[in-house]
């Protein structure tokens, strides 16, 4: 199958409030793709959704190639799913709550189950009540890994992981993915999404904005160059695409859109070119202008 | 004061807080409390009437040991017998779970750290919480003393039961002050709480029931007959009652100073590294419902035991002109019963009627687990929602079983070899069985209530329940009158329908299969509407 994930026109309101407004979503077998929006996008709603624990209003759906509401059952033991706010049984410990988790996916590993309970440095024999909300997170996250199913539903995962832990479960993540697991990664941690995704779609108000490899993403924005030249040349302003110009004797600094690099580039080199640096878009810019509110914010950033 | 910073914010968190639930529970005391004085002075018009009730009654020490003994033939005697105990037992328990909602709670939920990252001082809270505990005492007590003036009852002896009243509330709120120091979690702060107040009840009905009045000063419950409200009254015990509740005070606040915000006396063991026995949601089910189970169990055992022995002590009525009758006669199943019979009847049909609230707790568990996010963990796993559901209806609808069963078993055992009356025991065994399906229409209402208004099942639930024991066997003759077992109102409610084989009825099939198929029925519509509905509404 070509695709884990495919969600297309979704939507769904609580009361009065439209939490999903035509969403879209594809993730394909075998990749790993960041969900990305601001609080309050839709990241959850979605996810729940697509475990059937929300029926949606409207839209089409499909999960492993069933239908997340009817099929549900069905589904889950193909997949495991760790929540963004995870809520334990007070008084079973973190071992307990891992193996029934794994019990009731259909079987757990127990040396992969011994493996990642050292790579976490989790102490399972804790009542979950006595753990942090890294520790919980890492009960859950455990119980995903060690269980033998295609599809990871990760939300926000990492929220309360410290940087060690983080560095750990991105190398489990690799390592998934490297088996063949698709996995389908909600998160607020663009380094992470970076490193990890291939990938990457971005909500904002429950709709999808932008979908893609970051490649593809990057090429829809601009690029920031900073040149020394023997003089500037005129040409530079008028070029379509060409944004911020800012001309100090002989250095010039700009942004300039995709298709446009390659001119101002020649122009640049035309011109004597002394020294260059060319800066892709970080992602991290990328998302802040998906994520601003308004059009006038977003234009600012944008100009 | 030093250690006191804040103590009026955090009250006015709690006041404000509290808004609703401490009013309602003060309403509903106070109405208990009137609502009888008005129905017993329809009842018991002369002071004739009343001597011949009380001579009657006093007799019996299996009725005495329940609410006391009568102190007079005072009017206000007479409505603290019927319901002294019930209010008491009430402000205490409505006490215990309003300290611990400001301490301990909010210590295990982590918004204490919150609050005193603020100028907040280290007794602040606790003190915040006492102060709206005992107030709520105080003024229930106030309002209670006010009520019985109002009806024209004898002064003193209406303000020694506000004193008796408010005196059980501060002294449960200083023995909950301390009770929350010990543990790190609610749970078993409750699970304490509950024990004392329990205890409390039985030491002094062991004390009436065995005829060794000294037990009652080892039990706060004791201590409100020892103030003999209506009687003649002994204001030292009022003494007794505000020393004991300085002196457990002083204490819990020296437990404060000496330990960590959030941890408690007694620490918390490693437990178990991993499972094998936790690999379906039944065994999960049993796990979280195991422990209330078995405290139900056991509370049934006990009393069962109890009252199949106390009925031993009931004297014969006189069937004629007789007052003891006209207050256990709605009880029978048959006009010809003993009266021990129907002593042993009235304990069986508290017992089914006091089930539904074990069956409501573990109902509702459903919907703890969907709002503290548990079952969304459990249905994003290959657990439909069928199973789950079923995991935790198995227990309640089997577990009502086995609670009733465990009170009707020694009760009808400990009766059997008292009475040597073989035949006893199948009686009030069965009889008490036959009230399961009653209590299933409840657990079906339940589900139902969960799968259609999530969020209002747990407050909807409670209004059924109180709706059933009110109008049932507790208010029915106050608010209805003597013939309220006649009544729609009161066939409306399931336990209407269960036979008194206990006491002579006839055992009749049909309505225990209409209960039972009802029940069948409300479970259905519940899983249905489940099934469509969204997860975390």
């Amino acid at each position: 199958m070509a695709t884990a994930i495919e969600v297309t026109g979704l939507i769904k309101s609580f009361g009065r409030t439209r939490a999903l407004d035509g969403l879209n979503l594809s993730v394909r077998t075998g990749e790993v793709h960041g969900f990305l929006g601001p609080n309050g996008a839709g990241k959850t709603t979605t996810i729940r959704i697509l475990l059937g624990l929300l029926r949606s209003d409207a839209g089409d759906v499909r999960l492993l190639g069933g239908d997340p509401w009817h099929d549900a059952t069905a589904l889950h033991r193909r997949l495991a799913y760790v929540p963004g706010d995870v809520s334990l049984w007070p008084n079973l410990t973190g071992g307990e709550i891992i193996d029934l988790l794994g019990k009731l996916r259909g079987g757990i590993d127990p040396r992969r189950r011994a493996a990642l309970l050292e790579r976490f440095e989790l102490d399972p024999r804790k009542q979950s009540r006595a753990y942090s909300k890294g520790n919980r997170q890492k009960v859950v996250l455990i119980a995903a890994l060690a269980s033998d199913v295609e599809l990871l539903i990760l939300d926000e995962p990492t929220s309360g992981l410290d940087p060690l832990m983080e560095a750990t479960f991105r190398e489990c993540i690799a390592e998934e993915k490297a088996r063949g697991r698709t996995v389908l990664l909600s998160s607020h941690i663009l380094a992470e999404v970076e490193v990890l995704c291939d990938r990457v779609s971005i909500v904002r108000n429950g709709r999808t904005v932008e979908s893609g490899t970051l490649a593809e993403l990057r090429h829809l924005t601009h690029t920031e160059v900073s040149a020394e030249v023997t003089a500037v040349p005129p040409a530079l302003a008028t070029l379509e695409g060409i944004h911020h110009l800012d001309i100090q004797g002989n250095r010039v600094r700009f942004s300039v859109d995709a298709n446009a690099l390659g001119h101002a580039l020649s122009l640049l080199t035309n011109a004597g070119l002394h020294s260059l640096t060319c800066q892709p878009p970080t992602l991290e810019e990328l998302f802040l202008r998906h994520y601003e509110t308004g059009e006038q914010s977003r234009q600012e950033v944008v100009r | 004061m030093k250690g006191l910073e804040g103590t009026a914010t955090l009250t006015r968190l709690a006041l404000r807080r509290e808004r609703v639930t401490i009013p309602v529970w003060i309403v509903l005391l106070v109405a208990l409390v009137v609502g009888v004085a008005v129905n017993y002075k329809r009842i018991f018009p002369t002071e004739l009437i009343r001597e011949n009730f009380v001579a009657e009654m006093s007799k019996n020490l299996a009725l005495i040991a329940f609410s006391g003994h009568i102190v007079s033939a005072n009017l206000g005697a007479l409505v603290v017998f019927k319901i002294g105990d019930s209010v008491y037992t009430l402000l205490a328990l409505m006490v215990l779970l309003t300290v611990f909602r400001y301490t301990r709670t909010e210590e295990e939920s982590g918004r204490q750290d919150l609050l005193s990252a603020g100028v907040v001082g280290r007794y602040a809270p606790l003190t915040a919480s006492l102060i709206v505990a005992c107030g709520a005492s105080l003024l229930t007590g106030l309002l209670c003393v006010l009520g019985l003036l109002g009806l024209g009852i004898d002064p003193v002896g209406s303000l020694a039961f506000g004193v008796a009243l408010a005196g059980s509330g501060l002294v449960f709120a200083a023995l909950a002050a301390l009770v929350a120091q010990l543990s790190e979690n609610t749970r078993t702060a409750i699970t304490i709480g509950a024990i004392a107040l329990v205890a409390s009840y039985l030491i002094r009905f062991a004390a009436d029931a065995i005829g060794q009045p000294w037990l009652e000063w080892l039990s706060p419950n004791g201590w409100c007959h020892l103030l003999a409200p209506f009687g003649n009254e002994q204001w030292g015990v009022a003494g007794l009652m505000l020393v004991a509740t300085i002196v457990v005070e002083a204490f819990a606040y020296l437990l404060v100073a000496r330990r960590d915000l959030g941890s408690g006396l007694l620490a918390p063991r490693p437990g178990p590294a991993g499972s094998t026995s936790l690999r379906s949601p039944f065994a999960l089910a049993w796990r979280l419902q195991r422990g209330p189970l078995l405290g139900w169990v056991i509370a049934y055992s006990v009393i069962g035991a109890v009252c199949g022995a106390a009925a031993g002590s009931m004297q014969e009525f006189i069937r004629s002109s007789s007052f003891g009758m006209t207050f256990l006669i709605h009880y029978s199943g048959s006009p010809n019963a003993s009266s021990a019979d129907i002593f042993l009847e009235m304990i069986v049909i508290t017992l089914g009627m006091v089930s539904v609230f074990y069956s409501a707790f573990a109902t509702l568990q459903l919907r703890s687990e969907e709002v503290a996010g548990h079952a969304e963990l459990l249905l994003s796993t290959p657990v439909g929602r069928i199973r789950w559901i079923a995991s935790h209806l198995l227990f309640t609808l089997g577990g009502t079983v086995v609670v009733l069963a465990a009170g009707g078993f020694f009760m009808g055992l400990v009766r059997w070899l008292s009475s040597g009356d073989v035949a006893a025991f199948p009686r009030v065994f069965t009889g008490t069985l036959l009230h399961a399906p009653a209590a299933w229409v409840l657990i079906g209402a339940t589900l139902l209530l969960f799968g259609i208004v999530p969020r209002l099942a747990v407050a909807m639930t409670w209004v059924v329940v109180v709706y059933v024991q009110l109008i049932g066997e507790v208010l029915g003759p106050i608010v209805l009158g003597p013939t309220y077992r006649y009544s729609v109102i009161n066939a409306l409610q399931p336990f209407h329908w269960v036979p008194r084989i206990t006491s002579g009825g006839a055992f009749t099939a049909t309505p225990l299969l209409m209960l039972t198929g009802l029940s069948i029925l409300l479970i259905i519509a519940g899983l249905l509407t489940f099934q469509r509905r969204n997860i975390g509404s």
